[in-house]
């Protein structure tokens, strides 16, 4: 066991997992959380927690992660190289194991410019790649960086990344999940899938070079709506492409969200079949309200106890 | 009350305070926090926690803040601007406070060149002082840098440092009144062994009002060893120590003890002098001597507030 988090037994033992997500609140209030932590209780195995997502301040992801532990939830941390340098991100890490805190994600992070803080200055001192192969020195080496001397106590962490499998140029796509499994990450929780065809491309990419027998794929589910199709057609989500068929669905159904739904239950039941992929993560605000109706009806309840 | 931290209770209530450090240790190993906080339970009225001090990587400062509150003691969260741009530091202000984290110190922090990782971007976002008037902005607006509305304001008591020993010399106590300016409820200054310049720093200080704006607190550093003061004198920027105070050390059959006198005669010295409002003793890796210390300058026992 690298961290003998509940993901981690889960995905080990062979069982399909599903991972949920929570967005911090835009200031300290507590309550926000616990309202979200009772709609994703029960359905998921474990929650990402986001970082600042979209370069906008809300609550810390460690800060939010500690809070979900208190409240009996497993938290994935989000940890974008945006905002700290290698100083602050490896401290960080020292505080956040401390703490209780089991998996994490490493991410580059959205440019500072699309948020509500643009004249920040955006660090970058590693991107997502060094940073997953940090994580993994001190946790199997016990060092820092560029450091011989051993650290004190252990940082035992299951260590994720993501993946966009549907951005251009589509065949550098799984290259760049190549890169994060020879830095060492453990799982992958995939951009939000809609067009299914593209995805199983890249998935049969990715088993051509054995990556699904090196990293556990989470395939990201996130249910569709109109303002998601109005952001898609203005370019406004990179990386991020939908069918005209799943469009035509939404736009011209009579309830709009339970369409959203009924087509995100259908992609997951085909995303369990499917060679390769080992669980899934549901995001949206949607995606956290409707968590237990979407896992009830894609038979995945209830979650499995491991030890 | 700003905050409502005992820090700020003691203070507002004219007592002379005491406060005290703590280095995070280098990894995750929370058994060595409890056991530097176990000297400082019920000794001190809040705990300076350092935030990758010298820029070595230590474990972060508001996680073991957090280690701090559990073990029932009060946290001063220190928090560099080197290492994170506004927007982590904005959020991770909102966390500690969810957390129950009610003082900050603003610090520039120590240059990266000069630690473990020379090779780190040094961020430097903002400074202190912008980063003490950001802390204010969001405590008494309830609005973010950018103006944005926070929906439930940190309320922080807020701190920051000084050195009065640094050159040029006259011109340090017009970075405090920026400091001030900027907001900061206290502070907390560079170790002093040089008395003489403390005083005119503080005449200074008196004479342009400030300390009536601000809580002062005298930082003290006892020396360990003749090499350790040597060392310091020799290498340490901004800190003075006059040869008068190495030779007793120097000289002494037990340095150590030397050290502790020097230290306790400073703190009686500092009590009496105008403007002073408490005493922040950094007792580098030196923990277990704070007792001793508060003793023998009659600190202890705290008061109730």
């Amino acid at each position: 066991m690298k961290s003998g988090s509940n993901l981690e037994k889960i995905l080990q033992k062979g069982l399909f997992a599903v991972t949920g997500e929570l967005v911090p609140p835009k200031g300290n209030e507590i309550s926000v959380i616990k309202r979200k932590a009772d709609l994703l209780r029960g359905y998921v195995d474990a929650v990402n927690v986001t970082d600042n997502q979209t370069a906008i301040v809300r609550m810390s992801s460690i800060a939010t992660s500690v809070l979900l532990i208190q409240m009996g939830l497993e938290p994935v941390m989000q940890m974008t190289t945006r905002d700290r340098n290698r100083i602050a991100l490896q401290s960080d890490l020292f505080g956040a194991t401390a703490l209780g805190i089991k998996n994490m994600l490493c991410l580059t992070g959205d440019h500072h410019t699309f948020g509500n803080q643009v004249d920040s200055k955006n660090v970058h001192d590693l991107d997502s790649v060094q940073l997953i192969h940090c994580v993994r020195t001190m946790r199997d080496e016990g060092t820092l960086l560029g450091g011989e001397e051993k650290v004190e106590g252990e940082v035992k962490l299951f260590i994720g990344a993501v993946e966009n499998s549907s951005g251009d140029p589509f065949e550098f796509r799984v290259i760049r999940l190549g890169k994060k499994a020879a830095a060492g990450v453990d799982f992958i929780q995939t951009q939000c899938i809609y067009d299914m065809n593209r995805f199983k491309e890249w998935m049969k990419m990715v088993r051509d070079r054995g990556l699904h027998e090196r990293v556990y794929i989470l395939a990201g589910v996130c249910p569709l709506n109109l303002e998601r199709i109005t952001r898609c057609k203005n370019r406004d989500l990179p990386g991020v492409t939908i069918p005209e068929g799943l469009m035509d669905r939404i736009t011209e159904a009579k309830d709009t969200e339970a369409e959203g739904i009924k087509i995100c239950i259908e992609q997951i039941a085909e995303l369990k079949e499917l060679k390769g992929v080992h669980g899934i993560h549901i995001m949206g605000t949607d995606g956290e309200e409707k968590i237990g109706q979407i896992t009830k009806e894609t038979g995945l309840l209830p979650r499995p106890r491991v030890e | 009350m700003k905050s409502g931290s005992r820090l700020e209770k003691v203070l507002s209530t004219g007592h002379f305070a005491f406060t005290g450090e703590l280095g995070p240790p280098r990894g995750s190993n929370v058994e060595a926090v409890k056991k530097k906080t176990s000297f400082l339970k019920g000794i001190v009225d809040s705990v300076n926690i350092t935030d990758n001090q010298t820029g070595v990587v230590r474990m972060s400062s508001w996680a073991t803040s957090l280690i701090l509150i559990q073990e029932g003691l009060e946290p001063n969260y220190q928090m560099v601007c080197r290492d994170r741009n506004r927007l982590a530091m904005q959020s991770d202000i909102l966390g500690a406070y969810a957390h129950g984290i009610r003082n900050m110190l603003c610090l520039s922090g120590d240059h990266q060149q000069f630690g473990d990782h020379p090779l780190s971007k040094g961020v430097f976002d903002i400074d202190s002082i912008q980063l003490i008037s950001v802390l204010k902005k969001m405590r008494d607006e309830g609005r973010f840098l950018n103006d944005q509305e926070i929906d439930e304001r940190p309320r922080m008591f807020i701190g920051a440092a000084a050195n009065p020993f640094g050159e040029p010399f006259e011109w340090r106590v017009y970075r405090l009144a920026k400091k001030v300016q900027a907001g900061a409820d206290f502070i907390q200054t560079q170790c002093i062994y040089d008395m003489k310049r403390f005083r005119e720093f503080m005449k200074q200080a008196n004479d342009m009002g400030l300390t009536e704006k601000v809580h002062i607190l005298a930082g003290l550093t006892p020396l360990k060893s003749g090499g350790m003061a040597r060392y310091m004198a020799k290498n340490v920027s901004g800190i003075i120590i006059p040869d008068e105070i190495i030779d007793r050390v120097v000289k002494a059959k037990k340095p150590a003890d030397e050290g502790i006198q020097i230290c306790v005669e400073q703190i009686e010295e500092l009590r009496e002098m105008k403007g002073v409002h408490g005493v922040h003793l950094m007792a580098i890796e030196w923990e277990h001597k704070v007792p001793e210390i508060a003793e023998r300058a009659k600190l202890v026992p705290r008061p109730q507030v």
